[in-house]
């Protein structure tokens, strides 16, 4: 068990900068999420942590030891890959002892050793099959044996749930958390799904344009984004651009199309700065006639679109060409509403979030 | 004398007469052999000058018949003037007894069967009737044909591809297999089983089967002191073993360029690269290897190279050591190697390369356990290829080959060529072909690969 240090790490194509001065550091058994969209450089750095190419400039260290011109073959790093590249014309006991196969280790002890794996990952007595005759989900869980059955110091992951349909998905995320929490060695993963990042990871870096936009755990990502872009990338948001008018105890007041707005000012945002505030859907609540908030917005209702647990209501401002949502909880006690209504819906200051003016993630 | 008495036809015609005639004419010619089995071949021998027609009288035969011009069927073996005629009887059962001191003696070569006389044309009732039949059928014809058609057309290939397309399709699919491979293959290889007969002698008595050919590749000549025909047998293997040989370096060369430019080389790289492997081929495969031979020869450029940095004192013979052959051999069937190969590698998930490297793989163990599996029908196939043009190779022997080593194709040439020995030539390619199909698919079985497997390629 390691951490992964990236020390001022550059990485360039040519005159393509792939990942920009990434500086942060990977705690030895922690599950650590990069998480963009794709082409942002995240599958860069996994490459570089994996030996696959070097950083242009910078340090990759693993437990300390400084990885440049190591190769993967080397290093104590073990990757699975987004189609998994499994060994077609392997049995699967074969793939999983592929790693030790080429390390010299004796046929028996390999058997042992797969078979302990299969048990690992729920499929004992199923080295025989060959890889095809196994179900998507199978298949991931094989990977991820072939992967540990090296002893990595870090596991990594390129998106490895991404080709698996949802309910898959879920579950597996569910049984990698386990999986790491019982071998307890780093996973370093790499995501463009929000909710894999979300549920899984210790901690998650948001990367966009090769750029590390913030490290936090879940929670903070989703509730106190650092940026703009992880505003808007990380879960939805309405965003409302203006000027910041008033400052004062932690919270910001911005001029928007919609009147000012109030929102908690983590970033310094200081008066005449060019800046949004966010707020989730699910912040935003209908006002009843004669229910007052601290931000106020006049809407009419364009749409309403059921989501079982969630109704969605889209909403537009006068003057304003951009849908606002509104998420309410399927309770029971909604307010009846329909297209063409105009309503009041208002937030908190507490669940505004005030940030600098930056670039969005596209819809 | 004699006519077979089975009369079955023109076999009877094999037969050489060589009586001895007394008191006849003036200079004699050289014995005269008459192929009288084809009648229309031998319109001059009525016509000879000076004849003086030999009709045997045999006991029971209808009265001979005199040469007439317009009975080809007949023919006669003529002594134009001749004091000696010699006549051979290959048939010697019912041999008519000579009667002694006969000065005139006939001989009537009759085939049993009647001859249509010439067509002299169609006369008009005959056209007349020909073309009424033909307006009476005509309309059945058509009905039954459309019916044909019809249900030709039923056939989901037909459907498919339409009535033209499909025509030509298994026309041309057939045609190429039974005209251009089968048919040539099976007249060869009824050659081989046959004795190198004079072209007149060819299906008549002595134009039969016969394993004599195989027996001489096996035990040379008969009555030879050795066991076996060691000179040619030891051509044969040299020429198996050395294909091998030639095929093995040809994969070891193609194998990493095939890799490096399947895997590794992206974009203009690889059509440049692509390129220089092609253009080469342009130029004609002799030229090729006469150009090789210049460059190992004595004075060539390799040579004057090495005695050059001196790494020799004296230009190395690279042709008696067999090198320029087994260069320009591999040289030959370069590209026959690498696209298989390249088709093959190329194939591959490179993240299959890669996992196999993050695991620990050295490149040796890479290509071992993926790649060469992978690549497996691909390699088959490149080496089938290799190794089959390799051991049935006339050009690249003959004019880079030492002067001491020989091909075995080269022998099979000059049973053809110099030796006027089809039949024997025929065995020797055919014992080759089957040697290198046996051998192909022995290795096919060791390494597991399908036949399927290669066409796939």
């Amino acid at each position: 068990m390691s951490s992964v240090e990236l020390d001022h790490v550059n990485i360039r194509f040519g005159d393509f900068t792939a990942v920009d001065d990434c500086n942060l550091t990977i705690e030895s058994g922690e599950f650590f999420s990069f998480l963009g969209p794709s082409g942002c450089g995240k599958t860069t750095i996994l490459r570089a942590v994996s030996g696959f190419n070097d950083p242009t400039e910078g340090h990759v260290r693993i437990g300390g030891r400084d990885m440049f011109g190591i190769g993967p073959n080397q290093r104590p790093t073990a990757l699975i890959f987004q189609n998994l590249a499994l060994f077609p014309l392997m049995s699967v006991a074969d793939n999983i002892a592929f790693g030790l196969e080429v390390r010299g280790i004796k046929y028996e002890e390999r058997r042992r050793r797969a078979e302990e794996l299969l048990n690992l990952i729920a499929l004992p007595g199923q080295g025989e099959k060959m890889v095809s005759e196994l179900s998507g989900g199978q298949r991931q869980r094989v990977a991820i044996a072939r992967a540990l059955a090296v002893e990595p110091e870090v596991l990594l992951l390129d998106e490895p749930l991404s080709a698996l349909d949802l309910k898959l998905r879920q579950r597996m995320r569910t049984e990698l958390r386990t999986i790491q929490q019982r071998v307890g060695i780093t996973f370093i993963y790499i995501t463009h799904d929000q909710g894999e990042a979300l549920t899984m990871s210790d901690r998650i870096a948001v990367m966009s344009a090769g750029i590390v936009q913030q490290v936090g755990d879940g929670s903070t990502i989703y509730n106190a984004p650092a940026t703009a872009f992880v505003a808007s990338f990380v879960g939805e948001n309405n965003p409302f651009r203006g000027r910041v008018t008033a400052t004062g105890s932690g919270s910001a007041a911005i001029d928007t199309h919609f009147g000012r707005l109030k929102g908690a000012n983590d970033q310094g945002l200081t008066e005449g700065d060019d800046a949004f505030i966010f707020v989730r859907p699910e912040s935003l609540r209908l006002l009843r006639d004669g229910e007052n908030a601290e931000n106020e917005l006049e809407c009419e209702v364009l749409k309403e679109e059921f989501e079982g647990n969630f109704v969605h209501v889209f909403m537009r401002g006068e003057s304003t060409d951009k849908d606002i949502k509104l998420a309410m909880t399927n309770d029971g006690q909604m307010p009846a509403i329909k297209p063409g209504d105009k309503v009041r819906v208002g937030f908190n200051a507490d669940r505004g979030v005030a940030l600098p003016f930056g670039e969005l993630a596209d819809e | 004398m004699n006519e077979s008495s089975d009369h079955t036809g023109y076999e009877v015609a094999q037969l050489q007469v060589t009586p001895q005639l007394p008191g006849a004419g003036s200079a004699a010619p050289s014995p005269t052999t008459v192929s009288p089995q084809l009648p229309s071949s031998s319109p001059i021998a009525p016509q000879l000058p000076g004849s003086s027609p030999i009709v045997p009288k045999l006991p029971g035969t209808p009265s001979p018949k005199l040469p007439g011009s317009e009975n080809p069927a007949g023919s006669i073996i003529k002594a134009p003037g001749a004091s000696n005629l010699n006549i051979t009887i290959t048939n010697p059962e019912n041999l008519p007894k000579l009667p002694a001191g006969e000065t005139e003696l006939k001989l009537v070569i009759q085939s049993e069967k009647p001859v249509a006389p010439p067509d002299s044309g169609l006369g008009f009732w005959e056209i007349f009737i020909a073309v009424v039949a033909a307006l009476v059928v005509a309309p059945f014809v058509q009905r039954e044909a459309g019916k044909w058609v019809a249900n030709v057309n039923a056939i989901n290939f037909v459907r498919k591809n339409g009535l033209t397309i499909s025509l030509y399709l298994v026309t041309f699919s057939f045609g190429w297999i039974i005209f251009m491979i089968v048919l040539p293959q099976l007249y060869m290889f009824d050659f081989s089983f046959r004795f190198n007969l004079p072209p007149h002698e060819v299906g008549g008595a002595n134009d039969i089967y016969t394993l004599k050919n195989y027996e001489y590749l096996l035990f040379g000549r008969a009555g030879s002191d050795e066991l076996f025909n060691w000179l040619h047998l030891n051509v044969f293997f040299k020429t198996i073993v050395a294909s091998v040989f030639v095929t093995v370096l040809d994969f070891a060369i193609c194998y990493p360029l095939a890799y490096y430019m399947a895997q590794s080389v992206k974009g203009g790289n690889q059509r440049l690269l692509f390129l220089c492997l092609i253009l080469p081929f342009w130029v004609n495969e002799i030229l090729r290897a006469f150009a090789f031979k210049l460059i190992f020869a004595q004075q060539g450029l390799i040579n004057v190279f090495l005695v050059g940095i001196g790494v020799f004192d004296q230009p190395f013979d690279f042709f008696k050591a067999d090198i320029a052959l087994y260069s320009g051999l591999m040289y030959a069937y370069l590209l026959l190697m690498i696209f298989p190969l390249y088709n093959a590698i190329e194939s591959l998930d490179h993240n299959q390369v890669e996992a196999a490297r993050d695991m620990g793989a050295s490149w040796w163990k890479i290509h071992r356990r993926v790649v060469m599996p992978h690549a497996k029908p691909g390699i088959a196939s490149g080496c089938t290829m290799v190794f089959m043009l390799s051991a049935g190779a006339l050009a690249a022997p003959n004019i880079l080959g030492g002067p001491s080593s020989l091909w075995f194709t080269q022998i099979i040439y000059q049973w053809y060529n110099t030796g006027g020995n089809w039949p024997q030539g025929s065995a020797y390619a055919f014992v080759l072909l089957i040697a290198c199909i046996i051998f192909v698919r022995i290795l096919m079985r060791v390494f597991k690969v399908g036949l399927g497997e290669i066409a796939q390629r």
